[in-house]
Order: structure tokens, then C-alpha cells, then sequence
């Protein structure tokens, strides 16, 4: 009888949370992969740095409705995929209730503010620059592609 | 903290060799490049809510110690994407764990073969701007 008990018992119910969050790595870590290699390549190898300015920003990168929505879903996608991974560090070395209940709040409030300050960022920058602000004067060098 | 301190402590006695300093670098590397996000989101929203400050934001990253932090952010991504690929691949196909060694180095590998050019490029970028050195002239 007990083989026949032990036949009916159903598998452990997984944390149907956590595999949503497993899987969300995964998914959002594969299309993280194009998107970020490709912004690292566009903003940081072929331009740089030196070349980015607050008009160079609006006037060619912002201008274009495309990069505001790439960046939109760099920001949400590296975001949730990112604050994901933070939590999992936090429930690895903090064994204290409380403490771990406080970090991770105060992370989503974090997690909330950047998307908050991001998407604002990107739905309200302007189509023309500010005249109030001064053009950046010229750079020795601007691209590896110049 | 005991347990960070215990997993710091535990992590260098224990030899997991290759599987363990591919979980330790992820780690790593994800934890780092969440900070630079934070950071870079939030001096990008200067350019709609402080326009005349985005400037200042940029010219601190144009700093020898950002510049050497955006080359360490660099390889802190392409490792992260290339290892993060080697796990969900091994996770979608349980076969590969008897490769799991051999998955690993290649990981190395691949990670250094791609950091390679962007470290010259992008370092080129901040000899020619700091010290206005210039090697593909």
C-alpha cells in the first residue's frame, strides 16, 4: 500500500513566481544580447564619449523616433533584467528577514524611479535642442568612422 | 554580512575551478553593470530635465578613472552575454552539461576574442582625447 501512496503523491508545486522569474531571464537575456551589444557598439566603439553632447544626443541620435523606442526597451528589458538578478544576490546573502524585506524594497523603489526618470527622458526630450543651452565646441576626434 | 563574508571566505577555498569563477564573473559582472545602468539612466535623463548639467555628466565620464571603468564595463557585458547564453543553452539542452568544461573555456574564449577590438578601439578614443595619442594615424 505504501508504493500505491507513494504513486498518488503529486511533484513539489514549484513557486509559480519564481519560474515566471527564471524564465524572464532567459528570454529577456537573449534579447538583451543584440540590444546591448549593439548600443555598446553604436555609442561607446564607434562613437565615444568625446563625441556625445547634449546636441549630438537630440540632434542625432533623438530625432529619430526608432532610437527613443530602442532605448525604451533597453531600458525596460536591462532594467527588469537587471533588478531580477539584484534580488537573487540579495535573497544569496542576506539571511535576515527583515533586512532582506527592506533591501528589496528599497530596491523596487530604485527599479521605479530609473524607469520613472528613463521613459520621462525619452517621451519629453525635444525634437530641436534647447537654444539656451551652449553647442559643445568641436572635438579632436569624433568617430572611427571620420 | 557573515554570509557575504562566509560566501568571500568559502568562495576562495573552495576549488569549483572553471564552473565557479564562470558563476563568480557573471555575478561579478552583472552586479557591476547594474550600477553603471543606475548611474547612466539617470545622468541620460539630465538631457530633458537638466540640460545645462548634461555636459558636467559627460565630462566626468570623459575622466581617465571612467575611462578605464567603461573599458572594465565593456567586458563586464560581453562576458556577461556570452556566459548568459552558455547557461540558457545548457539549460535548454541538458545533453551539453558533459560539455559543460569544454562550454566554459570556449565562454572565456569568446568573451576575449570580442573584447579584444572594442578594448583598442575604444582605448585609441581616450589616448587620442587625454593624451591626444594617436594610434591609427
Amino acid at each position: 500500500m505504501t508504493t500505491t501512496q507513494l504513486g498518488r503523491q503529486q511533484a513539489p508545486q514549484g513557486n509559480r513566481f519564481e519560474t515566471v522569474a527564471w524564465q524572464w531571464m532567459r528570454w529577456s537575456g537573449i534579447l538583451l544580447i543584440p540590444l546591448a551589444f549593439i548600443h555598446l557598439a553604436y555609442m561607446h566603439i564607434i562613437n565615444s564619449v568625446y563625441v556625445i553632447n547634449y546636441h549630438w544626443v537630440i540632434e542625432q541620435r533623438w530625432v529619430h523616433l526608432g532610437w527613443r523606442i530602442y532605448d525604451a526597451f533597453l531600458l525596460w528589458f536591462a532594467g527588469l533584467h537587471g533588478f531580477n538578478g539584484l534580488r537573487y544576490v540579495i535573497n544569496d546573502y542576506v539571511a535576515s528577514t527583515s533586512v532582506k524585506r527592506a533591501l528589496l524594497i528599497a530596491s523596487l523603489v530604485l527599479l521605479v524611479l530609473i524607469f520613472f526618470l528613463g521613459t520621462v527622458a525619452l517621451v519629453g526630450a525635444p525634437a530641436t535642442p534647447d537654444p539656451d543651452v551652449p553647442r559643445e565646441g568641436l572635438r579632436l576626434l569624433h568617430s572611427i568612422l571620420m | 554580512m557573515t554570509t557575504l563574508l562566509n560566501t568571500i571566505r568559502d568562495g576562495l577555498m573552495y576549488r569549483g575551478k572553471e564552473g565557479q569563477l564562470a558563476w563568480f564573473g557573471h555575478r561579478l559582472a552583472g552586479l557591476g553593470t547594474l550600477l553603471f545602468f543606475i548611474t547612466h539612466i539617470v545622468d541620460t535623463s539630465f538631457v530633458f530635465f537638466f540640460p545645462n548639467f548634461y555636459r558636467h555628466a559627460i565630462e566626468l565620464y570623459r575622466l581617465l578613472p571612467f575611462q578605464i571603468g567603461e573599458l572594465l564595463l565593456l567586458l563586464a557585458v560581453i562576458y556577461h552575454g556570452v556566459n548568459g547564453l552558455r547557461i540558457t543553452l545548457m539549460d535548454w539542452k541538458p545533453d551539453l552539461w558533459k560539455y559543460q568544461r569544454q562550454l566554459t573555456w570556449g565562454t572565456f574564449i569568446l568573451t576575449a576574442v570580442l573584447y579584444a577590438p572594442a578594448f583598442v578601439i575604444m582605448g585609441s578614443h581616450a589616448l587620442a582625447n587625454l593624451y591626444n595619442i594617436h594610434l591609427f594615424q
